[in-house]
């Protein structure tokens, strides 16, 4: 290396240059990168200046990355496992462009910064109680009083068989008793108390948990759902909500509520009897050491049991919604066998955690006991011996028995609160989450007119694997075009693009003339409507499921795009009419009618552009007029691109873009498409024979 | 390129419910219309929104299958005129407003409820929550013999009735 050459970055793989398990490196220098073997020998060296694209191109099992230098030459730099895939990306992003060198540092700095700053999950989610704090001291105040008064009825034991029944003092009885009545009214008052309360701070930090989850969730792209699946983002807003809750309400007083009431109840054995309460306090060692084991032992198993009851869960929700297949292969002895086998791994983690119980809580109770007994024994001695009294011991064994009852509180939070703690932990990962795709500072409103520019786009789900590559074309207002291609060919994702679900890698999207990363993604995606394939209804009235595309739209404008979309007759022959519900996910409608009223929320909204995915690729030949009628009606004047998989859907389109393996590789119309005779008219070809032999078939 | 509002003005013609005129068909259970001095015969009238906007009337030929015209309040008509509409439309939308519960009991198979509506006391099936769904405030029952009920607002129910409603809701 030269004086002036300094490394920027150094990556190792995991696979060797021989394609065997091993070690070779990728050094990325200010001025090259370099592939050194395991023998320290250069495999490549390239400079930077010679590299004019470099992509991560994926394998079964390992992945590579490929450099296309300026004279052409492709080299494929170095592979490595999936596992590496992440640190790969990196050094991909490294290579491309020297100027990110010094912001991928800094930023990786940055992540690292906030790592280090991270607060402690259950202090984080502490400030959702914040708004209660008066409730919840309330209640917390009130339990911990309870406590106090909880530690007079021995001591009013003591001075009831001391001072009243063995000193004969009748008239004192009524005084005590009645003492002892009113403590106790008190106490069940101050418990009602702190149940209300702390029952309405668990409710309404629940409540504020679950909405800014669900807010900050929706502050997303649908991106989101690459790093969390949907169930996983469910479960945070349902089970590690009321996890963490149950800290926030419950958990922090019974845990403030234990302590308090240890150290009380041993301030006052200590008062009444001090070799007696060393005694009372013997098994203690015994049992922290006895509890650290349990938890220690108790938190796999447990995990074990947990993780057993989500696999019949899991099971649950794969075969109940597919139940119709289930019928149609004969299949419910094979599934009924699968749920046996899970519920029988239920029953023996439930097995295993009860005996795990048995053999640590019978030790406890033992332990307990045996102290209770030997203080009876030397506390009798005593009595007899005239050292203390009998109402002192009485007391005492009282005072003992409330002393085990935190201890045993504790344990038993041990379990619950690590589970919160992680609960805890997941929600602070998924709220400092930052949305990639935002507004930027300076983003417009735009009165889309629908002129869309695809400029040299490249795009890949994960970085530098491209599914588009150079994607350029352009749609004048008020033209219909149709893009079609194999399977997997990138149609949809330039359709997410340009609704800005995802920002592209290199290049850029505009429409009317405007990058669409400066106008404000709400403007923008209000202006577009799409149709896609299989169009998701909410479980809602139809007018409502039809008003999601415009919620102030007037009786008669829900009816109008019904209307338009073909809908209207046979949401007229339902005996609730427009407010028959849909069911979930429209399970009440027939895919046609799905679809239509899914047409029909697209149009109440007047989109500028609009973006028919495989619209009527999953419905019957009859239907599928219907919905091209339909289709037909609301694209006129409108700029529209048709998604098409069924060719004979877009031939009458004014321009056919076919794309292939993320690359445009015909423009033009059915007709100049099928005279090239390139991809398109083979496709053509294809389908065409095939609706023949279907045609013949069915003759 | 016309937006849906235009379309909707020219799809759906509101009239004044001054300006319109009722008569009954009786052989044909149908309506005759005039408006404007136009006469539309064989009109069914049909509440596009039953639960939701009860008192929103889509007048709609059964000969053309067109859409003649739209009242968006019935209750602004003449009275005489209402009340010929109103009982046309009684018989084609009969959804009893439930205004208490007396009790809810489960069989094992069916929740049997023993209720109060505003056309006389009735004892009706259902299955379960799969019945029972919400539109707006109001909660919407259907049995298992595909009779309609309707709670106008639960908020609004007796205690009893609210208790016995916590089974099927």
């Amino acid at each position: 290396m030269s004086d002036d050459e300094s490394i920027v970055a150094r990556f190792e793989s995991d696979i060797g240059v021989d394609g065997r398990y091993g070690v070779s490196q990728l050094f990325i220098t200010n001025k090259r990168c370099i592939v050194y073997d395991d023998r320290g020998r250069v495999v490549h060296s390239i400079d930077l200046p010679c590299i004019s694209s470099v992509s991560v191109v994926d394998y079964v099992g390992n992945s590579e990355i490929k450099l296309t230098l300026r004279d052409g030459r492709i080299i494929h730099l170095i592979r490595f496992t999936r596992s590496l895939r992440r640190e790969f990306n990196e050094a991909a992003g490294l290579i491309e462009s020297a100027s990110s060198i010094r912001s991928a540092i800094d930023n990786q700095r940055v992540e690292q910064e906030k790592m280090r700053l991270k607060m402690e999950p259950l202090l984080f989610v502490l400030k959702f109680a914040i708004p209660y704090k008066l409730a919840l001291i309330l209640g917390i105040a009130s339990g911990i009083a309870g406590i106090f008064l909880g530690l007079l009825p021995p001591y009013y034991l003591r001075i009831l068989i001391d001072d009243v029944i063995l000193a004969q003092r009748r008239e004192q009885l009524i005084v005590i008793i009645t003492i002892i009545i009113v403590t106790q009214a008190l106490s069940s008052a101050l418990g009602a108390v702190r149940s209300y309360t702390l029952s309405y701070v668990s409710l309404k930090v629940m409540y504020s948990i679950r909405v800014s989850l669900f807010r900050h969730i929706m502050r997303f792209q649908p991106n989101i759902l690459d790093t969390y699946e949907s169930g996983r983002l469910i479960s945070r807003i349902t089970d590690d909500a009321s996890r963490v809750n149950w800290f926030l309400s419950w958990g922090l007083e019974q845990l403030l509520r234990s302590v308090i009431s240890l150290a009380s109840v041993a301030a006052m054995i200590f008062a009444l009897d001090q070799r007696l309460a060393m005694i009372a306090l013997a098994p203690l060692p015994l049992l922290i050491f006895g509890v650290s084991m349990f938890s220690r032992k108790a938190r796999w198993v447990y995990h074990y049991e947990w993780r057993r009851s989500t696999d019949v869960s899991a099971l649950l929700v794969d075969v109940i919604p597919g139940f119709p297949v289930v019928k149609a292969y004969c299949m419910e002895g094979y599934e009924e066998d699968r749920l046996k086998t899970r519920l029988s791994e239920v029953v023996k983690a439930g097995l295993r955690s009860t005996i795990l119980n048995l053999e640590f809580f019978p030790m406890l109770s033992f332990l307990i006991s045996s102290a209770t007994a030997i203080i009876w024994w030397i506390g009798g001695l005593e009595v007899l011996g005239g050292g203390i009294t009998l109402g002192v011991l009485s007391a005492f064994i009282s005072y003992v028995s409330q002393f085990y009852g935190p201890i045993q509180m504790l344990i038993s939070m041990v379990e619950p609160m690590k589970r919160a703690s992680t609960a805890a932990e997941r929600i602070q990962s998924l709220m400092a989450m930052d949305p990639s795709i935002r507004d930027s500072p300076n983003s417009i409103d735009l009165d889309v007119k629908g002129w869309i520019k695809f400029e040299n786009v490249w795009f890949g789900y994960t970085p530098y694997a491209y599914v588009l590559k150079n994607v350029s074309f352009e749609v004048k207002p008020g033209e219909k075009i149709g893009i079609v291609g194999p399977t997997g060919s990138g149609k949809t994702t330039i359709t997410k693009l340009l609704l800005r679900f995802y920002d592209v890698g290199k290049g850029r999207i505009l429409i009317d003339g405007v990058d669409i990363r400066d106008i404000k993604i709400e403007s923008l995606r209000r202006q577009i409507g799409i149709v896609s394939q299989d169009p998701r209804l909410f479980n809602d009235s139809i007018a409502n499921n039809i008003r999601y595309g415009k919620p102030d739209a007037t009786p008669e404008e829900v009816m109008a795009a019904a209307k338009i979309a073909l809908a209207h007759d046979f949401i007229l022959e339902k005996p609730l009419r427009y407010d028959t519900p849909c069911g979930e996910g429209g399970s009440m409608l027939s895919g046609g009618e799905r679809q239509r009223i899914a047409i029909a929320r697209t149009v109440i909204s007047d989109p500028k552009i609009l973006i028919l995915d495989e619209a009527t690729s999953s419905v019957d030949t009859i239907t599928e007029d219907g919905i091209k009628k339909a289709l037909d009606n609301i694209a006129r004047g409108r700029t529209t691109i048709i998604i098409a998989h069924r060719l004979s859907t877009v031939k009458d389109v004014d321009r056919l873009i076919v794309v292939d393996k993320g690359e445009i590789v015909e423009v033009g119309t059915h007709e100049e498409l099928l005279e090239r005779n390139g991809l398109y008219a083979r496709l053509w070809s294809t389908q065409f024979q095939e609706k023949l032999a279907d045609a013949m078939v069915s003759q | 390129m016309s937006s849906v509002k235009d379309y909707a003005k020219a799809s759906f013609r509101i009239v004044d419910p001054d300006e319109v005129r009722i008569e009954y068909d009786e052989n044909e259970d149908l309506l005759t219309i005039y408006i404007d001095g136009k006469v539309y015969r064989g009109v069914e009238p049909i509440k596009p929104f039953p639960l939701s906007n009860p008192y929103y009337v889509l007048f709609r030929s059964t000969l053309t299958h067109e859409d003649v015209c739209v009242v968006r309040d019935i209750r602004r008509l003449k009275r005489e005129q209402r009340s010929l509409l109103e009982a046309v439309l009684n018989k084609r939308y009969f959804i009893p407003s439930i205004v208490d519960v007396y009790d809810i009991t489960y069989t094992g198979e069916y929740y049997v409820c023993r209720v109060k509506t505003d056309r006389g006391d009735r004892i009706f099936k259902i299955i379960g929550r799969r019945n029972v769904y919400r539109i707006d405030d109001k909660i919407v029952i259907i049995d298992v013999d595909e009779n309609i009920y309707l709670i106008e607002s639960y908020e609004k129910m007796g205690r009893r009735a609210k208790e016995e409603l916590m089974k099927i809701i």
